[in-house]
């Protein structure tokens, strides 16, 4: 760790983590996120703990020890910069405890201008596609996930979740929760390489995890995973920061407004039930405001984000169309945030720029 | 007795209604059909002062030069009254009939134009008593004869494939023979193309006062809160705030900004000034120096943002007309003030 700690540079950085091979329970640690800003200097500032952030070259690295309750917790994270030009990765070689308890809560706490991802259940998809690529002659294997699954509209909690260990290929995981209507918030997967001869077991070769909400672990191998798995999970966020960019009414000619709209293939609004069941699932958005202001039997809403003031309505005139129309104050992570709790909460859909061509499908 | 949410909804909704209903005609009569587009050489004024030969100014709803030679001046009436409100009833065409006179306003040099018509936009609902009323009731009478085209259209949101806003003229025709035709067959205008293109919230006519303050608080107030540092003390963001620069960025952004050709702007100042009022008497402003000043005292609702304006406007009201009865009983005047309309 310490040798991670005297790196000069990104490069040397990521050779030595392309070296390092992690015991239980450290593994490398990517959270892929966007910024317009400085992302450093951003985090000596609003970081929600103690945080001494040095620059080295073109490295930024954050190291922080402090108490919270009863355990003392330590660790450093490194600011490094992505071939996207508003992408940036937060990596740290730490344990879970350490990820989810100063990491997570540093890059929640950073929230609107550090710009979490999300990942569609196809995106997804595409990316463990993608991660079985660059290990030629071996396996991937699918050996848990977690998944949820949404309840019936009026059961006092909103998902069933299970974390499941199995040992399934990538496609029959995926087809498996498509029948069942499940979606992944994270896949771990472990890439094995046959042996010689048939008496011996395939070896393993290397562990990853990949969340829907931007992270990636590995225990090693992190060169091949960054190459190929991690700057295309880059490559994605820069695509939908992009997409979700510059829609707020201030910045369009004429103040015109730029709307997202999320459409489906089949008809998602059929009855009053579905509409009730919709605004029903609107209003109960954390960290959000939702106003109704029609319900029957078209759907006007006006949805602001508490945080950072982002606004947006939300119409449903079509019963296979969900429109989002930013308004005056709309930063891409309120928006981000507002199209993926509907597809997470409703269903996932295309989304597209219905005013230009700039759509993107999940 | 106790809020009832679902009537300012509805109130709210019947005026939202009637500013599709602005929008949609106004596009109606900007519509080229050959070329398949917007003509921006029409055109609109909403709540235009137009003066009467007698220097009288009247302020029609919409007013719409389609060519240098023709216009057309419109009127709104969501609802038109029931029977037994024959006064109010016969008021809308006396209003009418004051526009059936030659005009001075209008987008030429002079002022005036050659030939104008008479439009009454109302609700679907309501046309046919309109229209009785019109041919039956005032058969005859002064206010029911007009020397220039009058045409009475009606108005409907329906849903097909999608939500469409539909106008369909009941009676009467205008000078455009064609557009009268057209809105004779019914002209439906997908509501997606009418939020899509501009976001108007207003028309010639104050909203709910909760329908402004929920523009306000969830739109105009966190844009204007940036850079501002919360009052971790008192609890809310003091952002300063002048009348007429949120009355400018409504109409910006939701209305209609006032021009040199005389359109006067909407929404009206004095509207926002009201509502503004009504957030320093629930205690969520305070008044500043300057007349028109404000500090609004922001902080983030949680929940349905309307619904708490309305209940906290509907507590409001209620206290006042408790305190206005109790004086009223010992002698004492007050002035009313009533918001909720």
């Amino acid at each position: 760790m310490q040798d991670l700690l005297e790196s000069k540079s990104q490069t040397e950085l990521f050779d030595k983590l392309g070296r390092y091979k992690c015991q239980p329970p450290l593994q490398i640690r990517v959270a892929v996120v966007g910024s317009q800003e400085n992302l450093p200097a951003l985090a000596e500032k609003q970081s929600p703990f103690p945080l001494r952030v040095r620059e080295i070259g073109d490295l930024n690295i954050g190291q922080f020890n402090y108490e919270s309750g009863d355990i003392r917790l330590h660790g450093s994270m490194f600011f490094c910069s992505s071939p996207h030009k508003s992408i940036s990765y937060l990596i740290s070689v730490c344990s879970a405890i350490v990820w989810h308890r100063s990491i997570l809560r540093f890059v929640n706490s950073l929230y609107s201008k550090l710009v979490p991802v999300f990942f569609s259940q196809h995106e997804l998809f595409g990316l463990l596609k993608a991660t079985r690529g660059i290990f030629p002659h071996s396996e991937l294997t699918i050996i848990g996930h977690s998944r949820k699954q949404r309840l019936r509209i009026g059961s006092r909690r909103k998902y069933e979740s299970s974390r499941t260990r199995t040992e399934k290929p990538l496609e029959g995981v995926f087809a498996e929760a498509d029948e069942q209507n499940y979606w992944f918030s994270s896949v771990s997967v472990e890439i094995t390489r046959a042996a010689n001869d048939d008496k011996r077991l395939p070896h393993l070769f290397t562990s990853a995890t990949l969340s829907k909400y931007g992270n990636f672990f590995c225990t090693s191998q992190f060169d091949r995973f960054l190459d190929g798995t991690i700057d295309k999970m880059g490559g994605i966020a820069e695509q939908k920061m992009k997409f979700f960019s510059n829609r707020s009414r201030r910045s369009t000619r004429a103040f015109e407004p730029r709307p997202i709209s999320i459409t489906y293939p089949s008809p998602e609004f059929m009855s009053q039930t579905d509409t009730n069941n919709f605004v029903s699932i609107m209003r109960k958005m954390s960290g959000a405001s939702c106003s109704v202001l029609h319900d029957n039997p078209y759907i006007h809403l006006s949805v602001v984000d508490t945080n950072d003031g982002s606004a947006a309505d939300l119409w449903v005139l079509k019963n296979d169309e969900i429109l989002l129309v930013p308004q005056l104050r709309a930063s891409e992570a309120a928006l981000k945030r507002f199209v993926n709790y509907i597809f997470e909460e409703w269903r996932e859909g295309s989304v597209t720029s219905p005013t230009s061509s700039d759509g993107i499908q999940p | 007795m106790a809020y009832n949410h679902k009537k300012l909804r509805e109130e709210i909704d019947n005026y939202g209604e009637t500013v599709w209903a602005t929008v949609a005609f106004a596009h109606e009569c900007k519509w080229n059909e050959g070329a398949k587009s917007v003509d921006n050489t029409v055109k609109v004024g909403f709540g235009r002062p137009m003066t009467q030969p007698d220097k009288k100014e009247v302020t029609p709803d919409i007013v719409i030069q389609r060519r240098t030679d023709q216009g057309t001046v419109a009127e709104i009436k969501h609802t038109f009254p029931p029977p037994s409100e024959i006064e109010r009833r016969q008021e809308i065409f006396a209003q009418l009939k004051n526009y059936d006179v030659d005009l001075l306003g209008w987008w030429t040099d002079s002022k005036r134009i050659q030939n104008h018509d008479l439009v009454l936009l109302t609700h679907l609902s309501h046309v046919t008593h309109a229209v009785d009323f019109l041919t039956k009731d005032l058969a005859g009478v002064e206010i029911g004869t007009f020397v220039r085209n009058l045409a009475i259209i009606g108005y409907y949101r329906s849903e097909q494939d999608q939500l469409y806003f539909t106008l369909k003229k009941e009676y009467g025709s205008l000078l455009d023979s064609k557009l009268s035709e057209k809105l004779r067959l019914s002209v439906p205008i997908a509501v997606r193309h009418l939020i899509m293109k501009r976001q108007v919230r207003f028309y010639d006519s104050p909203p709910p006062i909760p329908y402004t303050l929920r523009l306000l608080w969830e739109q105009v107030f966190p844009d204007l809160a940036q850079g501002i540092a919360r009052d971790k003390k008192k609890g809310y963001t003091p952002i300063p705030v002048t009348v007429a620069a949120l009355t400018q960025t409504l109409q910006k952004f939701f209305g209609y900004e006032p021009d040199a050709t005389g359109n006067r702007g909407i929404p009206r100042s004095e509207w926002i000034a009201h509502s503004v009022k009504v957030l320093d008497s629930l205690r969520m402003a305070e008044s500043g120096d300057t007349a028109g000043s404000y500090t609004i005292r922001y902080k983030a609702i949680h929940g349905d943002v309307l619904e708490r304006l309305g209940r906290l406007c509907y507590d409001l009201e209620h206290k006042r007309s408790k305190v206005k009865t109790k004086k009223s009983k010992a002698g004492i005047g007050q002035e009313s003030f009533s918001f909720m309309k």
